[in-house]
């Protein structure tokens, strides 16, 4: 995690300020060629296209459930921003984690997962070729960190999954903590962060809602 | 550290230290590319069509000192023939030429853009390498904007000239620390043939048809292929055709040249690559602003009579850098 802080300082003492101003001068721009269609399952297990969230604002976060600390906290942040949105407001917009470990997290523990945070919240799986081209699609980053897997009775867990296999295993991943704002149409239109302060993000929702 | 705590920590730096940068960065910015769309196209295509004609001035400069090839590559096409006499006063043996540092000014008035170069030529005189330093100013007319005519200049200054004897590398002062870079990389012709292909073909893209010739672009333009990648959208197409589709999203605004690189150069079979990332920065079709990191790879074949021509084009759009977590991995 010191890790993540010395890169935040590094990046923004390099390249930040020029880059920054990028997306300052214009209100939120799309972002060309970040993002766009892909099949998925979803939380009940059927299969889905991204399409089929478009006239929703959507804001998208790639994580899995054996996270033990950045995942649970941007779900914890996303859910203290999705009860900043109004009734309306949730219901023009929806919140979506795909997983980065499909192996591990079927629909089922991925839905127990996002759900423990809000019900609304909406989790993606699929095969390891599918989550593949949607991280390829968000330039978003993830790798398998265990040499050999961990016993899961050894992670931190918000959630953990039900099973009698007292030596169960899984994987440990790094992974892009960035948070995907897309609008009606499909179009990634901004790159958040747990940090982003929570009013700012939501007006930014709304801004896209409101489009 | 509690992961709260850190990210609270994280939080507080932005907030904190966001606002002291934002100001100076706006200002440099605003200087060098314009904000509103309509002067960032504008800003986009002068920048590239003016960079095809200094890249050919100066390039052709480098030269074995033989007058008449010096005078034969230089493109008067592109600068009128009146500046035979100001280029005669440059030194002769020129190997390579280092532009230092340049700027792009619109003056006022629609009155043209002023283009404020300075150099460093390095030349041999009896056998012994001297650099001179230059700081030169150019004056183009406005008219190339309306897509009728090519640069021209209208007028050039010599600000400074300054000649550093004993310019051998090896005893390479201060002074001369870019003739050290000159070791690694040759800023040769080839170096300036590349550079006035490439913002040819950037102007070209945004919709500058007058510069053609400068790309030996008659027949390559409909045969090269062009593959694109836009996210989950791939397409590959004759260039016309490509460049139609990029406008549905792309619709108006300018190509930004970021960094350029030659890679895999192959002698045998005369080809090579140019390695590109560009900027793009404009509006949709529906008005709506869109930015844009793009990588290119230009693969292209020297023939027989040293013209070029255009194999293949791919392109991808990376994610464009707009904030400093975005690459930031737990």
């Amino acid at each position: 995690m010191l890790k993540i802080i010395k890169n935040l300082v590094m990046a923004l003492m390099i390249f930040g300020p020029s880059q920054i101003s990028l997306a300052n001068q214009m209100s939120l721009p799309i972002l060309s060629g970040v993002g766009g269609d892909f099949t998925a399952v979803d939380s009940d297990g059927n299969n889905v296209t991204f399409a089929d969230y478009k006239g929703k604002t959507v804001v998208l976060a790639f994580g899995y459930t054996n996270c033990a600390d950045i995942c649970p906290f941007t779900l914890g942040y996303l859910k203290k921003l999705y009860s900043n949105l109004s009734k309306e407001e949730q219901e023009q917009s929806r919140f979506i984690f795909v997983t980065i470990d499909p192996d591990y997290d079927t629909p089922e523990h991925l839905k127990a997962f996002v759900q423990f945070f809000n019900k609304d919240f909406i989790g993606l799986s699929g095969s390891n070729e599918q989550i593949k081209h949607i991280t390829s699609l968000y330039k978003a980053e993830y790798s398998d960190l265990s040499e050999g897997k961990v016993a899961t009775k050894e992670i931190r867990r918000t959630t953990p999954q039900k099973t009698s296999d007292t030596n169960e295993k899984a994987s440990l991943f790094s992974h892009t903590v960035v948070l995907y704002l897309i609008d009606k149409e499909g179009y990634t239109r901004s790159l958040e962060y747990t940090g982003t302060p929570r009013d700012d993000f939501a007006h930014k929702i709304r801004m896209l809602i409101n489009e | 550290m509690k992961l709260t705590s850190i990210i609270t920590f994280m939080a507080l730096f932005l907030s904190l230290f966001m606002p002291l940068f934002i100001p100076q960065v706006l200002a440099g910015v605003a200087h060098a590319a314009p904000s509103k769309i309509e002067d960032r196209s504008e800003y986009s295509t002068s920048l590239n069509t003016i960079a095809v004609v200094i890249m050919n001035w100066y390039g052709s400069l480098i030269t074995d000192n033989q007058a008449e090839d010096r005078q034969s590559s230089f493109n008067t096409k592109n600068t009128g023939d009146q500046w035979s006499d100001y280029r005669s006063q440059y030194p002769k043996n020129i190997s390579q030429i280092l532009i230092t540092s340049n700027d792009l000014l619109k003056l006022e008035n629609d009155n043209g853009y002023q283009f404020n170069v300075k150099s460093k030529f390095i030349h041999s005189v009896k056998n012994e390498l001297q650099t001179q330093l230059l700081d030169e100013t150019f004056v183009f007319k406005n008219t190339f904007l309306l897509n009728e005519n090519q640069p021209l200049i209208k007028t050039i200054s010599r600000n400074k000239s300054e000649t550093i004897q004993s310019a051998d590398t090896e005893n390479a002062d201060t002074k001369t620390v870019d003739t050290k870079k000159a070791k690694t990389h040759q800023y040769n012709r080839s170096h300036y043939k590349v550079r006035e292909f490439t913002y040819a073909w950037l102007a070209y893209i945004d919709g500058v048809k007058i510069l053609k010739p400068t790309m030996n672009g008659s027949a390559w333009l409909d045969k090269a292929t062009y593959s694109l990648n836009m996210g989950s959208d791939h397409s590959e197409d004759s260039i016309p055709s490509i460049l139609v589709k990029r406008r549905q999203l792309l619709a108006k605004g300018g190509h930004l040249l970021r960094s350029l690189d030659i890679k895999n150069q192959d002698n045998e079979s005369n080809t090579f690559v140019i390695d590109l990332i560009l900027e793009w920065k404009g509006t949709s079709p529906k008005g709506k602003p869109v930015i844009a990191r793009i990588h290119q790879e230009i693969k292209v074949h020297i023939k027989t009579d040293q013209s070029w021509e255009v194999i293949s084009i791919t392109e991808e759009h990376l994610l464009p850098v707009t904030a400093p977590w975005m690459g930031l991995v737990c």
